[in-house]
């Protein structure tokens, strides 16, 4: 065992000011928009030949979009098992 | 923790703000069913369930020259010649609101791409002879629901 590597990203962009199909209805409420703060995470570690690594993207389950009326990822838990061969 | 990796999550954190940006909420609004209870009439283009504010005279929608538009705020998918019944969804922020399942004496398409035309909306629509307009009133994260609501043109 080698310890462990950890990484923290975060990723902030401003609402768009205008956006070219669907500008926001302000008397429904469609089409918000909304800042991109996003957070992820990993934790890897390796044994051998072998590498684990966790990650979870969106880890505050953050709702927005970047194209219009296209939800964004949600939160995404992924492990990755790799094997140097 | 180095000092060093710990600076850099002191930095990030202190970029990211304390402030929360604020993302997408659940969204609010109305749905239900509109059943309609006759023929279509041959001169309907299509139908649309439509939301006023409260401020639509609702006997003088009818009237040459009433300023509907004024009392506009939006309309769910149309509804094409022929369909027997429809669900909807509208979303609207909480509010009291005035809905009401129409008739259009034009092509929805028309309509909505021709602003000039838009604005003369009150002249291309039919109100049901027996459906009672509703004034639902939408809470805080809440859906409004109305079902059964029978229309006949």
């Amino acid at each position: 065992m080698k310890g462990f590597d950890a990484a923290l990203e975060y990723r902030y962009a401003s609402a768009l000011e205008s956006v070219e199909l669907f500008p926001e209805n302000l008397k429904t409420g469609q089409d918000k928009q909304v800042p991109i703060s996003v957070w992820n995470a990993s934790l890897g570690t390796q044994h051998k030949s072998w590498r684990v690594l966790l990650r979870v993207n969106n880890i505050f389950q953050y709702y927005y979009t970047q194209l219009e009326r296209n939800m964004a990822e949600e939160r995404v838990v992924s492990i990755t098992v790799e094997k140097t061969l | 923790m180095s000092r060093i990796s710990l600076l850099m999550l002191i930095g990030l954190l202190g970029f990211s703000g304390c402030d929360d940006p604020g993302g997408l909420d659940s969204v609010t609004g109305v749905h239900g069913k509109v059943i309609f209870g006759s023929e279509w009439p041959d001169s309907l283009k299509a139908a649309a369930v439509v939301v006023f504010d409260v401020g639509l005279n609702l006997d003088s929608i009818s009237v040459v020259g009433y300023p509907v538009i004024d009392h506009f705020i939006t309309f769910g998918d149309p509804i094409e010649p022929g369909t027997v019944s429809s669900e909807y969804f509208i979303q609207l922020p909480p509010g009291d609101y005035i809905i009401m399942a129409i008739g259009l004496l034009v092509e929805p398409a028309v309509l909505l791409a021709n602003e000039e035309l838009f604005a003369r909306i009150g002249e291309f629509i039919v109100t049901p002879e027996y459906a009672v307009p509703r004034g639902p009133a939408i809470r805080e994260n809440q859906i409004n629901e109305q079902t059964d609501w029978y229309v006949q043109f």
